[in-house]
């Protein structure tokens, strides 16, 4: 009985959350017409209320056709988001892991002041740098290049934060055992540190991965060139001539967070597992 | 667990091969175009210089035009009221023009025509089933009629684009995107095979025929009869810019050509500019830029181009010719840059800026346009682009100020006191005094609106009695409708948008309190009163169709005539209101009255009498805004005022401007001509109405003088408080909402906004 | 410091560099601005947050931000906690479950928008199912109810988030423990008070932090969904910003950072506090 309790609880949940998921799947098959005709109410064209098909009446191929076919700008989106994304990933590793592992596992004098720092800076939301973050990129000479996004994006102590409670997690006897082994500092990093922190190190690339793809203000107001915009600025306005078109386009703008997700999890699974037994 | 790892190794493989894909288009030999400092610093020395081309008497457009073998510029041009056509000729480029009169067409309307380099021209007319029928006519006017029928049988053709090739060969181009040479006895020959690609619209350059298709521009060598290699650059220009490869109206087309004297090479130009390319090179050449250029702009199309000596170059577009000619002295990149920035594109400034350009030639002015429509970029997002630069005194040197808060600028000190130059305009032209004052901020000028608009209502005379306020304007309506329930009283096709602009324009300076606030009562009133207007005709008000096409955002919306009176004179509606958007609009207005019998007055004139600002010019304040000043002086000045006297943006704020408009109107070479005359037809019934535009009277232009000196306040322009009224109004007409909440959310909203 | 420490130091110092550029250096610039003019350099020294202070709109925002991170946190807090602790006992479907509850976070704020427009409208899906039911829908997003379809999309976005990182921690805390305890006879609510809870501290710091980070986020869809000058309760700290940046007051923009500023990082103080009392 509790079971079917807990079950229901569950999947219940589970369906409220992935509803989203489904109209937009669902959206991305239908032609414009059966769209405006579900959404008529609220766009102030029609009477009663507005609702939704699971299955589309007429399905239509054709949303999928224009968006990959008549659209050069998505595909030039989707590269940027994909360039932006994969730089800021691949930056974050290279500069945040290491400032993980200080911040865990030294105390050097200033440590509790950069570590306030950096939660601070995480906490302020973006309109409040705004004006000045675009000044230094411009005294920097980078605005209107994909550097203006892509180096506040690596240097976002976001990830730096999940990653530092991973390496908290570890024990200092593992380490401690590996000092007197003689191991440099380095090598314990690169040999103890990451692999087991392996599971906060991909949680925080999975989360910072949809920070970056779904990043809207930065892009908005550093890139004054269009054709730099990532796909998270590509949604156009639902109007009766591309309904269906912009609904497809936001399901497959989401799609790559979703492998994403799928792709990391058996590893947050495995490194999960593994910090367990140590435990 | 291991189909997991099998989809992430799918979904990357999958990434890398879409961004290739992507990656791959629009990376090579692109157009570098807009304001890109260093390609114009690559330009060889000198610039292009725009001037205009007049037309002859009894031509009012341009439809086609030739570089003749002769080395004259030879135009087919129109007459739209009687539906003459005339072939010119003009051998010092544009300055004098023979006109030769095309004798024996029927009157009407041809879709198509086109002339050849030893000018005599071709005119089709509507296909009919798969039949085109046609006329050629001689250098002397003589026409002889030909047809043929559409290779492509049974697809409902129409003639899209014809021109004549160098051999003489007469190319026409379907809307189905077909592409044939049509031979003098009606016999049609594809010149080479599409694959199967739909043709939008050709040009001619010479031996080249450039034919644009979705992927590229087909080449096709007329001369020897092949096919030339594809040109990537140009290629990726069609496949980057869409725009520029479709074309589905008969008034014109997105690129024209142009052979040059360069083997190989020839020119083109659409709304970016005029270029030039070689074949088999890597880049195209930009020669000018049209972003400060008339013949630019968003929307623009056009017909035809002719390019003498490299030199001087020609485009026929939206109807008109513009001439552009290179000064080799001029440098490349003048000593003084100056900015002006709008949010709105407006052709009225395009001609004020290329005016300005040409009497100060050592000065070179970049116009921006915030919104450039298309791009989806939210006037929020222009703002704070605008913003930045500002704060970040990177900002333009001359601010449109129509929908920005000018009155936060003024506050900081953004904006330079302007009152000297609009007191030296005032000398040296006269301006209306009552504007002047009616602009000034603590004694001082910041912000000068260079046009204005005002509201009137039309109707019969006792309709007139009800324009004193919006209350009797109700009352009034009511009234008619009582009086005859089944007819329309209000103007159609009036949405809830444009019927609350009206009326915004013509009260919201009464409920301006000194505290910034709004007075709530009379707001309350003035929904209630745009509601009982509306309720009248509420049956026929679902579509807002002329806010579709005045477009949103900033104050686009009074750019045209709101005022029906061809709705009055089609009886499709009992009294007409709106605003009058200029000369013309009050001369058609006018001249609708031989009919109806009807008068205007001034909207609500014994609440407030109020005048829209357009165009509100200011300097920002800058260590230097010498060069700004005199552009504003400029955009004041007679000359730009007077540029076009048809122009639907208002009336002018320099007198001498509004006197010489008066005087002409007073005598229009146009009516003269018998050129002007309007039609209109109902959707309900087949009736057509028209009427024939007529001088004004002296009578006429001392009350229009009169009315346009009493206007004292300006309407309220903040754009945030105006987005929030009629943003809740909308609600209230459409009964979403009772007046009580409408109130209640206006005024908190409004009283947030102004507690930030 | 000793030399393992300096070596600690040389992990955090390339990420400390870039912190400071793109970070600091701006949030420097913003707490000068709080002291100056907005345009031009003239000195203003307290008198821009003696504005602030008695500026209606700022307070009014201030209230509903408090109040909506007030409702929000620990609703999502007990509701996550919940669902991962149900999660962890499933066998069947947890990884399809945990997927799913991650999707919302990928959708991007622009489909969620155009989803919420037409649940919530006044025609919308909402008022439509109600009407079955003869009751009659209200406009939500323009009354009182909006706070609630805010705190609605937050809880719906968010939950996986918490979710993920609840289990994270959660698999830390060995089954040994438990073990023990149930045979001590201790029931499955005695388990979760005394074991649970306890052990779950250190990630539970995080997931408040994170979630706290993510409740300023949801101003893209008030934003998105009603303006610049929403109903009087969504009307959060965020708007006032951007509202001030558009019409140029970015001295009281940066006042009301910089005072934002102190807030936060008094709460992190006190978080910290308290859980290192703990440790």
């Amino acid at each position: 009985m509790k079971k079917i309790l807990q079950n229901s609880i569950l999947y219940l949940f589970a369906l409220l959350e992935i509803s989203p998921l489904i109209f937009l799947f669902a959206g991305t098959f239908m032609g414009n017409q059966e769209v405006i005709s579900y959404i008529a109410p609220v766009l102030k064209k029609g009477d009663g209320y507005a609702s939704w098909r699971l299955f589309p009446v007429f399905p239509t191929l054709k949303n999928i056709a224009g968006l990959l076919l008549d659209s050069p700008e998505f595909f030039q989106m989707f590269w940027n988001s994909v360039k932006i994304t994969a730089a800021i990933s691949a930056g974050q590793l290279i500069f945040g892991m290491p400032a993980a592992w200080g911040l865990a596992r030294y105390s050097f004098v200033g440590k509790r002041l950069v570590y306030m720092l950096y939660i601070i800076m995480m906490m302020m939301p973006f309109q409040v740098t705004m004006l000045s973050e675009y000044l230094v990129l411009d005294w920097l000479k980078l605005l209107d290049t994909s550097f203006a996004v892509i180096l506040p994006g690596i240097f976002s102590t976001f990830s730096v934060f999940i990653m530092y409670r991973f390496f908290c997690g570890i024990p200092e006897s593992i380490i401690e055992a590996a000092r007197i082994d003689g191991a440099g500092e380095l090598q314990i990093f690169f040999r103890l540190g990451i692999p087991l922190g392996a599971s906060g190190i991909i949680s925080a690339m999975v989360l910072s991965f949809l920070e970056c793809w779904s990043m809207m203000e930065q892009p908005m107001t550093f890139l004054k060139t269009k054709s730099l915009w990532p796909l998270s600025l590509f949604l156009p306005e639902i109007t009766g001539g591309n309904a269906g078109l912009s609904l497809c386009a936001s399901f497959v703008a989401l799609l790559p967070a979703v492998f994403i997700f799928l792709a990391g999890q058996e590893y947050l699974e495995q490194g999960i597992a593994s910090s367990a037994v140590k435990g | 667990m291991r189909t997991k790892k099998k989809l992430a190794a799918l979904f990357l493989l999958l990434a890398m091969a879409i961004t290739l894909l992507g990656g791959c288009s629009g990376k090579k030999g692109e157009e570098k175009g807009g304001t890109d400092r260093q390609q114009k610093a690559q330009e060889r020395a000198g610039r292009f210089f725009e001037s205009e081309v007049g037309l002859p008497r009894g031509v009012n457009i341009v439809r086609s035009l030739k570089k003749l073998s002769d080395g004259s510029l030879g135009a087919i041009g129109e007459n739209t009221e009687k539906r003459e056509y005339y072939l010119l000729k003009s051998n010092d480029y544009g300055k004098k023009w023979k006109a030769v009169k095309v004798k024996g067409l029927r009157k009407r309307y041809m879709p198509c025509v086109a002339m050849s380099s030893d000018g005599t021209a071709v005119f089709f007319e509507y296909a009919k089933g798969d039949k085109v029928k046609a006329y050629h006519a001689d250098a002397k006017g003589k026409i002889a009629s030909f047809s043929f029928a559409f290779p492509d049988k049974g697809k409902n053709n129409q003639v899209h684009y014809a021109a004549y090739d160098a051999e003489g060969q007469l190319v026409v181009n379907g809307f189905d995107g077909s592409l044939f040479v049509v031979g003098k006895d009606g016999s049609c020959k594809k010149p080479f095979d599409t694959k199967g690609a739909a043709v939008h619209y050709f040009g001619i350059a010479g031996n080249i025929l450039a034919a644009v298709h979705n992927e590229g521009v087909f080449l096709f060598d007329t001369k020897k009869q092949e096919v030339l290699e594809e040109e990537e650059p140009l290629d990726n220009l069609i496949k980057k810019e869409k725009e520029l490869s479709s074309s589905d109206t008969d008034s014109g087309q997105p690129m024209v050509f142009s052979e040059g004297t360069q083997e190989d090479g020839f020119f083109f130009a659409n709304k970016n500019g005029i270029f030039h390319y070689t074949r088999g090179g890597s880049v195209i050449e930009q020669l000018m830029d049209a972003s400060s250029a008339s013949f630019g702009g968003n929307n623009a199309t056009y017909q035809d181009m002719a390019v003498f000596d490299n030199e001087n170059i020609f485009i026929a577009g939206s109807g008109s010719i513009y001439y552009y000619s290179y000064d080799e002295k001029a440098a490349s990149v003048p000593e003084q840059e100056l900015t002006v920035y709008a949010l709105d594109e407006s052709s009225y400034l395009r001609k004020a800026v290329a005016l300005f350009q040409k009497e100060n030639p050592d000065i070179h002015v970049n116009l921006e346009f915030g919104l450039s429509g298309k791009d989806g970029v939210a006037l929020e997002d222009a703002l704070s682009v605008l913003n930045t630069d500002i704060l970040a005194k990177n900002g333009p040197d001359v601010l449109i100020l129509d929908g920005m808060p000018a009155d936060s600028y003024i506050e900081k000190g953004v904006l330079a006191d302007i009152t000297d130059v609009v007191e030296e305009v005032e000398k040296e032209d006269g301006i209306f005094l009552n504007i002047k004052e009616g602009s000034k901020k603590d004694g001082k000028i910041y912000s000068m609106p260079a046009r204005f608009l005002f509201s009137v209502v039309e109707g019969d005379k006792e309709t007139l009695n009800s324009g004193g306020s919006l209350e009797k304007l109700a009352e009034r309506a009511e009234q008619l409708k009582k009086k005859d329930s089944s007819s329309n009283i209000t103007p159609p096709n009036k949405g809830t948008r444009t019927l609350l602009r009206d009326l915004y324009y013509a009260d919201s300076a009464a409920w301006q309190k000194e505290d910034g606030s709004i007075d709530k009562d009379r707001m309350e009133k003035f929904l209630e009163n745009a509601k009982r207007i509306y309720d009248v005709d509420k049956a026929d008000k679902k579509e807002d169709y002329q806010d579709k096409s005045i477009g949103d955002g900033t104050f686009s919306g009074i750019k045209a005539n709101t005022n029906a009176s061809d709705s009055l004179l089609g009886k499709q509606c009992k009294i007409s209101f709106g605003t009058v958007a200029g000369f013309l609009g009050f001369q058609g207005m006018c001249s609708t009255w031989g009919q109806t019998k009807a008068d205007y007055c001034l909207m609500n004139g014994d609440t407030v009498k109020s005048y829209i600002p357009y165009l509100c010019a200011g300097v920002v304040a800058k260590e230097n805004t010498e060069t700004a000043r005199m552009f504003v002086k400029s955009l004041l000045g007679k000359k730009a005022e007077t540029a076009d006297i048809n122009a639907t943006t208002g009336f002018p704020v320099n007198r001498a401007a509004f006197d010489a408009f008066c005087k002409e109107k007073m005598d229009d070479p146009h009516v003269k001509e018998g050129l002007s005359m309007a039609f209109g037809g109902s959707s309900d019934s087949d009736d057509i109405y028209g009427y024939e535009y007529r001088n004004l009277t002296q009578k006429e232009v001392d009350k229009l003088t009169q009315i346009a000196e009493s206007l004292t306040e300006p309407s309220m322009t903040n754009r945030v408080i105006q987005e929030i009224v009629l943003g809740q109004a909308d609600k209230y007409l459409l009964g979403e909402q009772s007046l009580e909440s409408t109130v209640d959310a206006v005024m908190k909203k409004v009283n947030l906004y102004l507690a930030e | 410091m000793g030399k393992r420490n300096r070596a600690g130091f040389c992990f955090v110092l390339p990420s400390l560099v870039g912190v400071f550029v793109f970070y600091i250096i701006p949030f420097g610039d913003v707490i000068r601005r709080s002291f100056m003019q907005a345009v031009g350099n003239g000195f203003a020294g307290l008198d821009n947050y003696r504005q602030v202070f008695s500026n209606q709109a700022f307070c009014l925002a201030a209230g509903n931000t408090l109040c909506f991170v007030a409702v929000c946190l620990p609703l999502l807090l007990v509701l996550s906690l919940g669902v991962a602790v149900l999660l962890l006992e499933q066998v069947k479907g947890k990884n399809i479950l945990k997927s799913t509850y991650l999707i919302p976070l990928a959708i991007p704020a622009a489909s969620v928008v155009l989803l919420w427009n037409i649940v919530f409208d006044q025609y919308g899906m909402l008022n439509g199912i109600i009407s079955f039911f003869h009751i009659r829908g209200k406009d939500w997003m323009n009354s009182g109810a909006a706070f609630g379809v805010l705190v609605f999309s937050y809880i719906w976005k968010n939950l996986g988030y918490d979710v993920v990182l609840w289990i994270a921690g959660l698999h830390g805390i060995p089954e040994s423990i438990y073990e023990a305890a149930r045979v001590d006879g201790a029931g499955a609510l005695k388990c979760f008070f005394y074991i649970t809870l306890p052990n779950i501290r250190p990630v539970a710091f995080t997931v408040v932090i994170l979630s706290f980070l993510n409740s300023f986020k949801v101003f893209r869809e008030a934003y998105l969904v009603a303006g610049n000058y929403p109903q009087e309760q969504i009307y959060l700290l965020q708007h006032v910003f951007n509202n001030w940046f558009s019409e140029l007051s970015v001295d009281k923009m940066a006042a009301g950072s910089v005072l934002l500023c102190i807030v936060l990082v008094v709460f992190v103080l006190l978080l910290q506090r308290s859980w290192d009392k703990e440790d």
